[in-house]
């Protein structure tokens, strides 16, 4: 009388706990296949028939179309140098190099606010749409580089002298650096290939 | 005792097996969202123009703001599919993806001069007239070069490394071979591809716009 009771109540824990695992995983930020370079997540393998399982099943539950590496590399940071989240309300500068490409495009992509009080989201609620931040962007081909071939990059709100990055949001928001036809593939993504680094100066 | 840890064990175990099982499960489960969206929205055999980024994203759930997209889905036991556009020298890149949104090909500007776009995709075992000259350029390839790990059976149009000047005169020939159409060959039926041409400003919108609205997808 005990065992089949028990056989059954172990399959309904398994499933339970498999399902719910799964679902923890595949809900909120893409996790797996993530390469670091710099401050800058990249995942390589995203939107390939050679991805991941999990980078796979999230993609198709999100039913997202993410830039493959014969394309291009797509970086994405929701953070500072100091690995505090970006935020609408503050002023960063974008400074150094960005990897070999025909072209880049630097955006930035705003989260749809949690119902909670109106405050910042967390990751795992809304996804990063970039009509949210305004549909702003801006491009290797209208930066004004530095003399020694790096560049600056102010992102706020506010208009600012040189080259300027306009956010709309005020709330959380990451940056998308999208390099299109770079030599970088994914093997050659190390930790040499220098990003640039995002530093926060000062907050309204 | 032993029994309670042996049960912990096995249900852990059956766990992580329905954990697995939901993982490997969830892409065909999910029901192709991006195929699904794409055909709800636009009809077959059609560059679609997407006017705005936020269109752009809804269809394909991420988008460059910075670029400018357009879609067409097609059956290719319907036939083999030409893709042809004309326009703007600004940056551009066509990729081609399977019902379940994985990339299988992808083309850019940086070696085709005009016109802008020219693509034949057939299925793999349908017979192409342009047969001959595939074979011969088939030993150029490198086996294990990123896009022809992509693409099954396929010329490669582009060389990863457009500064080697080699490579490029290799790559115009080609180009001349086939009066400028590049053959693709997919194991796949149902397939989708993204036009996306690069808007360097504002100011471009309407010339991007007027290249897209023109591409040709049949």
């Amino acid at each position: 009388m005990r065992s089949p009771f028990i056989a059954i109540a172990i399959g309904i824990i398994a499933c339970l706990m498999g399902i719910g695992s799964a679902y923890l995983v595949l809900d909120g930020n893409l996790r797996f296949g993530k390469v670091d370079l710099g401050q800058w997540d990249v995942w390589p393998l995203a939107g390939e028939p050679t991805a991941d399982p999990y980078t796979k099943a999230y993609l198709a539950r999100s039913g997202t179309v993410w830039m493959t590496v014969t394309e291009g590399l797509s970086l994405a940071t929701e953070s500072d140098s100091d690995g505090k989240p970006l935020l609408g309300s503050c002023t960063y500068e974008l400074s150094g190099q960005v990897p070999r490409g025909r072209l880049w495009t630097l955006a930035p992509q705003g989260k749809a606010r949690s119902n909670s009080a109106g405050g910042i989201s967390d990751v795992g609620d809304g996804v990063w749409d970039s009509d949210l931040a305004g549909d702003t962007f801006i491009s290797s081909s209208d930066i004004v580089w530095n003399e020694d071939e790096t560049l600056t990059i102010m992102i706020s709100r506010v208009a600012k002298p040189g080259n300027w990055l306009r956010l709309s949001t005020p709330g959380r928001f990451r940056l998308m650096l999208r390099i299109y036809d770079t030599p970088l593939t994914s093997g050659a993504l190390d930790s040499a290939i220098r990003t640039p680094l995002i530093t926060r100066r000062n907050c309204a | 005792m032993i029994l309670t840890v042996r049960l912990i064990l096995l249900t852990l175990v059956l766990g992580s097996l329905v954990h697995i099982f939901a993982v490997l499960s969830t892409p065909f489960l999910a029901e192709d969202k991006v195929w699904q969206r794409i055909t709800a929205a636009v009809p077959a055999r059609r560059m679609v123009p997407l006017a705005t980024t936020r269109q752009a994203a809804a269809l394909l759930g991420e988008a460059d703001p910075a670029m400018a997209h357009a879609v067409c889905h097609l059956s290719l036991d319907d036939g083999p599919a030409m893709v042809l556009a004309d326009g703007p020298t600004s940056f551009w890149n066509v990729t081609i993806y399977n019902k379940r949104a994985e990339a299988l090909y992808s083309l850019h500007d940086g070696v085709s001069e005009t016109p802008l776009l020219n693509l034949t995709i057939h299925k793999a075992n349908q017979v192409s007239q342009s047969e001959e000259p595939y074979l011969e350029r088939e030993p150029e390839r490198e086996p294990d070069s990123l896009p022809s790990r992509l693409v099954d059976g396929l010329p490669l149009p582009l060389p990863r490394d457009i500064t080697s000047p080699d490579e490029q005169e290799a790559v115009d020939d080609t180009f001349e071979d086939d009066n400028q159409s590049v053959d693709v060959r997919l194991n796949e039926d149902e397939i989708f591809l993204v036009f996306r041409i690069f808007k360097s400003s504002r100011h471009y919108d309407e010339i991007v716009a007027e290249a897209l609205q023109t591409a040709e997808c049949h």
